[in-house]
């Protein structure tokens, strides 16, 4: 490996983003992407994307069940104590590296899942003949809207953080499926 | 006077399919209170109504259907009509 970019010797580039992983995971920042800023929100097309993140969305909520190892919920549980001992990792200057979404960065995907949610049950809510122009489904959809694009924001900015901290290239990560990791900081 | 109306009325009931009797050009009146009325003598659950635009719209049910109406307060009139 002499000669890689950087002089990293003793990385090991790591398998952990399978490609459903990854196109569920561009595929909905696409459809979030199109929908915030292209489409009408009174249109069809907004509701026709709208329902294609859903499915991307419940998509990879099975693959959380039924995928490979670092896709299944198993492989980074939701846990606000856990999240803490890593800021706190963090902060004491530790460099431990997580194959699988880190634990801040795992309450992010939960957070971002169940917005996405929110967000797709209240757009469905309003073309039902039940709560059509009723104000307050409208209010609650702009809100997870709102909360969408903080969440987003924080996200990326978490990423590029975490890819300067920890010096594992994330992003690419998510596009090349596997993340180049510094052997002696392997933490699982 | 009658025979239109009841021209009409039969029409109506010869065309259930045709759930939304509005047409643009429809009289609904120019502030949001008189068109809620109207609507509202039409048979149209009226959810909302809201400016949009420089115009007046308001979000009707009728028999299981949903639109937004648009009326134009300068005229009184249906301008636009979006079926769900």
């Amino acid at each position: 490996m002499a000669g890689t970019p950087g002089g990293r010797e003793g990385a090991r580039e790591i398998r952990v983003w399978d490609p459903l992983v990854r196109l569920t995971h561009w595929g909905v920042a696409l459809g979030v992407l199109v929908n915030s800023a292209l489409t009408d929100p009174d249109g069809a097309l907004h509701e026709q994307v709208g329902y294609g993140v859903l499915a991307l969305v419940v998509l990879r909520l099975l693959w959380c069940i039924v995928g490979p190892k670092p896709a299944r919920f198993s492989a980074f549980p939701p846990s606000p104590a856990a999240a803490l001992g890593h800021l706190r990792a963090m902060l004491r200057g530790e460099r431990k590296v997580h194959l699988s979404h880190n634990p801040m960065g795992a309450l992010m995907v939960y957070n971002l899942w169940l917005t996405l949610l929110a967000l797709s049950a209240t757009g469905i809510m309003m073309g039902t003949v039940t709560f059509f122009g009723v104000d307050w489904v409208e209010e609650l959809h702009e809100a997870a809207f709102g909360w969408l694009m903080f969440s987003v924001a924080l996200h990326v900015g978490g990423v590029l953080f975490d890819q300067w901290r920890t010096g594992v290239p994330l992003a690419r990560a998510m596009v090349t499926g596997r993340k180049r990791i510094q052997a002696e900081r392997l933490d699982g | 006077m009658k025979p239109f109306a009841l021209i009409a009325a039969l029409a109506l009931a010869a065309s259930p399919v045709l759930a939304l009797d509005l047409t643009t050009d429809t009289q609904l009146g120019s502030t949001p209170d008189e068109i809620r009325t109207s609507l509202k003598d039409l048979g149209y659950d009226v959810r909302k109504i809201e400016d949009e635009d420089g115009k007046i719209e308001a979000y009707v049910v009728k028999d299981g259907k949903m639109a937004e109406v648009y009326v134009d307060p300068k005229t009184g009139k249906i301008s636009k009509i979006e079926m769900e």
